[in-house]
């Protein structure tokens, strides 16, 4: 287990797209699996998680649909939708691209510049 | 895509709120027991698990909320909870809210009603297609650009006239005066007929069956004999039956000829639907075989061609008409294309009145603004205690504005519902009151323009009334209001608002006041006007025939006699007079000139001059001052002989004997004699003498001064028409149907009896009818605003009689009397409605010259004034005095236990 990471404005909304589109999950399912694939270095905040499910079905990124869990409960599953997936990419690329810039950046060496 | 998607999250999570609630939570509890499991799973004890995930994830009845403020959905809620809280909070206080409602209803009613009638008689009066570039052709003389007058054309002119390349099309209509037969007898008509391009010039749907179409044809093609009717005309004949089509109207004598057709109904026009009229029913051109037939002309300018241009283009064309026959033409004239609507706003006096009357009825919404403003400042006094609590627990001045101004939308929003329920009839009075001074157009309707000035009104009026009140709570003093024990006790700055409030209210309605009066005192001086003859039970026939039919002036004196006489046969015809002058008369008709013989030539000399026999002056009891009338004999014989008024003299001959004088009228006898009358053989030059002076009578209007007038022998010049004027037994409208038999038995081969006898024809002058309606407006204004006054007074004093209760209680106690105690209560509020009065007066004194110049002939006189002043302060008093009796009422052991 690494170092905690606290994410940035906007970060989680993309991992969710992100944790969904392998396949839908419901919210502790993604709340798993974000932690999960990060190695359990992210500490995600309750409050702001359902908010964050919330606004990106709203704004029609993500579709709930109630299903059976694996213990035969009633849970809402997410997919993403056409329009998550758009977003799921532009996000993506923006972030490799910001991310690119300032490693870029901080890997400069005196003598570079 | 993305707003789509918002909205109809929206929409769920507003209109199945519970289910969504439902599931929110649902889905919570189970990433709650998931998590459970989970801890379980890593060893942790049952119970202990539940509560750890309890604890690390919180609760779930809260996740509604939350998932509503994630969805960006709490403003919303929060405006309905205001909106909730402010409907229950009116519930509970239903006096105040019954006040504030109906302040506003009245207020915003009153401007709704003046936005729709200036909606339905200015701005949207057309129902026809790009009515804004029709125009009619006028001509006018240079030198008086306002005295402009309509032209028609014929045939051959309309034919070259629509041939003009300014013009996309152009619409000729004829209107022709008929006899319908019907069931019951025979009855007047009128018809207008139409080229064939009617329907797509105008595009109106018909109501029912079907409209002109261009297959009816013009003049010359096969006639359908078909007729569409007018709406009126349906409702009054048929009442509104759609079973009317394919019915036949038939017609006796008229100006079709006697071999006119009868025609099919074939379909109803709509209401607003009246060109021409409104006449009663329309045909289409190639039905009328008249061959004189006279067309106005309707122009559709091209797009981009402005009036100017093609007033330029055609005026050449028009002098050339006017040189093929000059009688419509002024000697010198420019021709100009104006709009329809320039009809209307030239001519009509209420559109210079429209200023006074839009700037009364925004005094009336301040006036209404200022009273729920008084009850809010009123109210909320009494809610401080509510609004420190709630600034105590958290809630910022931002929302307690909010909550204060939802309650003021509320309020201003039921207000304008009821307003504009109430500006439909309000809206309507004046067209019912004066239907002649509106274009046919105007139908007062509700449609989303007027709904719409009336939202904005009602929340412009909301914001201006509540924001201000809103403002003063919206920081309240949380500890000193909490502290305080008691609400009972008087606040100064409060009431020096609301007083400074109330006495702007009685200015405005003192300067409201104050126009009312002298619009209605104006009115009855008008009714009261002295005319100069007797108009009851008196009307006016006319029996005609084609100038053919009686070639000789001897032919045509004997039938006019024969038919003069038969009418004087009929029983309860008490006198009967051969005469074409028919007073009032109205303001704006152009006189022919004339010369008296012996005096320097003088261009200027007009005078009304009219062709009347002997008998005119005792039928109209008009009463001769001096010399003589000519006789029966003279008259006979078509002697050139002829009375002069009393105006006549003060204007044209003050200094000497006008008896015997000779009078020269040749542009008259010119007019005439091309208009087809007949000279008699002792009226060979064109001049006249002057016999006698009659007393004057009201001739250029109601409230005008009387016009010069010649009254000339009618024997001199007679027309192919008889006119007949006579007094009747009772109401001349029941005799109608004899008058029209006996006129057709005694050979008039057209007949025109009017609808209107001499009395209404009074009360249908155009300044009869405006004043009435100003009277009526500022007398409702007037009311509406003392009523508004009075509302606001009487809450203030009450209130503020309340708040004092316990302050009246200890000054009794202490001995104070209950006559010290009124007095306490009404020397502030005599105080205000003094000096709200003062500086209403002042507000008069300088709107006066404005209102007077906008009201003619209502002038404000100082007794007036006075008598406004006396009346408001009175009144006001006793609005004061229920409450104040009751603060002296106040039982000083009841309130003082009480605390």
């Amino acid at each position: 287990m690494g170092r905690q990471i606290e994410l940035p404005q906007g970060a989680l909304e993309m991992l969710i797209l992100k944790a969904i589109s392998l396949g839908s999950l419901h919210g502790y399912g993604i709340l798993l699996r974000i932690q999960q694939i990060s190695g359990e270095r992210l500490e995600i905040l309750q409050g702001s998680f359902y908010t964050a499910i919330y606004r990106l079905e709203r704004r029609g990124w993500i579709a709930g649909e109630w299903g059976e869990s694996e213990n035969n409960r009633r849970a809402k599953y997410y997919r993403l939708t056409a329009a998550g997936k758009r977003q799921l990419k532009e996000e993506a690329a923006k972030w490799s691209d910001i991310a690119d810039v300032i490693a870029g950046i901080l890997q400069t060496k005196p003598e570079e510049i | 895509m993305s707003i789509l998607a918002t909205l109809c999250c929206w929409w769920r999570a507003i209109a199945h709120r519970s289910r969504v609630n439902r599931e929110v939570e649902q889905e919570f509890q189970f990433h709650i027991d998931a998590y459970a499991n989970d801890l379980i799973g890593q060893g942790v004890a049952p119970a202990e698990a539940k509560r750890k995930a309890r604890i690390d994830l919180g609760r779930t009845d809260v996740q509604g909320e939350k998932y509503r403020e994630a969805v960006g959905l709490r403003a919303w809620d929060e405006i309905w909870c205001d909106l909730r809280y402010g409907m229950r909070g009116l519930l509970r206080n239903p006096g105040f809210a019954a006040a504030a409602i109906l302040s506003l209803a009245l207020s915003i009613g009153m401007a709704t009603a003046m936005f729709s009638l200036v909606h339905a008689v200015l701005l949207d009066v057309y129902p026809y297609a790009d009515s804004d570039r029709t125009v009619n052709p006028i001509v006018f003389d240079p030198a008086h650009p306002n005295d402009w007058d309509w032209f028609v054309l014929n045939r051959a002119q309309f034919q070259t006239y629509r041939s003009s390349p300014m013009f996309e099309d152009v619409l000729g209509q004829a209107n022709f005066t008929v006899q319908l037969q019907q069931d019951d007898g025979e009855s007047q008509a009128l018809m207008v007929a139409l080229t064939s391009n009617a329907a797509p010039f105008l595009k109106v749907k018909p109501l029912i069956g079907r409209g002109l179409q261009p297959s009816d044809g013009d003049y010359g093609d096969p006639a359908p004999n078909i007729a569409v009717l007018g709406y009126r005309f349906w409702l009054k004949q048929f009442g509104g039956d759609a079973s009317v089509l394919g019915r036949k109207l038939t017609f006796s004598t008229g100006i079709l000829g006697e071999k006119a057709q009868p025609v099919t109904i074939v379909g109803v026009m709509p209401e607003r639907f009246t060109l021409g009229g409104p006449p009663d029913f329309y045909i289409p051109m190639s039905q009328v075989t008249f061959p004189g037939v006279r067309i106005i002309a309707f122009a559709k300018l091209k797009r981009g061609v402005t009036p100017q241009q093609a007033s330029t283009a055609v005026d050449p064309m028009v002098h050339e008409f006017a040189r093929q026959d000059s009688r419509m033409y002024p000697k010198v004239f420019e021709t100009r294309l104006q709009p329809l609507i320039k009809g209307f706003t030239d001519r009509s006096k209420f559109v210079r009145s429209l200023p006074i009357l839009f700037l009364a009825v925004a005094m009336l919404l301040l006036i209404g603004c200022a009273n729920c403003s008084i009850l809010l400042l009123a109210r909320g006094t009494a809610r401080t205690h509510e609004f420190a609590l709630r600034a105590a627990i958290g809630a910022s001045p931002f929302r307690l504005v909010r909550q204060l101004l939802v309650e003021c939308l509320v309020i201003s929003l039921l207000g304008s519902c009821l307003g504009v329920l109430l500006s439909y009839f309000l809206a309507r009075l004046p067209l019912q009151l004066a239907d002649n001074l509106f274009p046919t157009e105007s139908v007062v309707r509700v449609d989303v323009s007027v709904l719409a000035f009336s939202i904005v009104v009602a929340t412009a009026a909301g914001m201006l009334f509540g924001l201000w009140p809103a403002l003063r709570f919206s920081h309240p003093q949380i500890a000193q209001t909490l502290q305080k024990s008691s609400r009972r006790t008087a606040t100064r700055s409060g009431q020096a608002s609301l007083r400074r409030l109330i006495g702007g209210q009685i200015a405005l309605t003192f300067v409201l006041l104050a126009i009312a009066g002298a619009a209605v005192t104006g009115f009855i001086h008008l009714t009261r006007t002295h005319l100069g003859y007797q108009p009851t039970n008196t009307t006016y026939a006319i029996g005609g025939s084609p100038p053919g039919d009686s070639k000789t002036w001897a032919d045509r004196v004997a039938r006019d006699l024969h038919m003069r006489d038969a009418v004087a046969a009929i029983p309860g015809v008490i006198s009967v007079s051969r005469a074409e002058d028919l007073p009032p008369g109205t303001a704006d008709d152009r006189f022919p000139s004339f010369q008296i013989v012996g005096d320097p030539a003088n261009q200027a000399a007009t005078a009304r001059q009219a062709r009347v026999d002997a008998d005119y002056f005792s039928v109209l009891q008009i009463p001769l001052v001096s010399g003589r009338i000519w006789t029966e004999e003279e008259g006979r014989l078509g002697l050139p002989l002829a009375v002069v008024n009393q105006a006549f003299v003060r204007k044209y001959s003050p200094n000497r004997n006008i008896l015997g004088r000779t009078i020269r009228l040749t542009e008259i006898v010119q007019q005439a004699v091309s208009f087809g009358a007949l000279r008699s053989p002792a009226f060979s030059g064109d001049e006249v003498q002057v016999i006698g002076v009659t007393a004057d009578v009201v001739n250029g209007g109601l409230g005008r001064p009387v016009l010069p007038n010649i009254y000339i022998n009618i024997n001199t010049l007679v027309f192919p028409e008889a006119p007949l004027l006579l007094r009747t037994q009772g109401d001349p409208s029941q005799y109608t149907a004899t008058l029209r038999h006996t006129l057709h038995e005694a050979g008039a081969k057209y007949i025109y009896v009017s609808t209107y006898s001499l009395e209404e024809m009074v009360k249908r002058d155009e300044t009869w009818r405006r004043e009435r309606l100003t009277a009526v407006l500022f007398g409702i204004f007037a009311i509406a605003a003392l009523a508004l006054a009075l509302v606001g007074l009487y809450s203030v004093v009450a209130y503020l009689v309340a708040q004092r209760t316990q302050e009246f209680g200890i000054r009794l106690a202490l001995g104070a009397t209950r006559g010290n105690i009124l007095w306490l209560v009404l020397r502030t509020n005599i105080a205000v409605i003094l000096s709200g009065t003062a500086i209403g007066l002042i507000l008069s004194l300088l709107v006066r010259r404005e209102s007077e110049r906008w009201l003619e002939g209502t002038p404000q006189t100082p007794a007036l004034m006075i008598g406004a002043a006396v009346l408001l302060i009175l009144v006001a008093i006793v609005a004061c005095l229920s409450p104040a009796a009751r603060a002296a009422m106040t039982q000083p052991n009841e309130v003082l236990h009480a605390e």
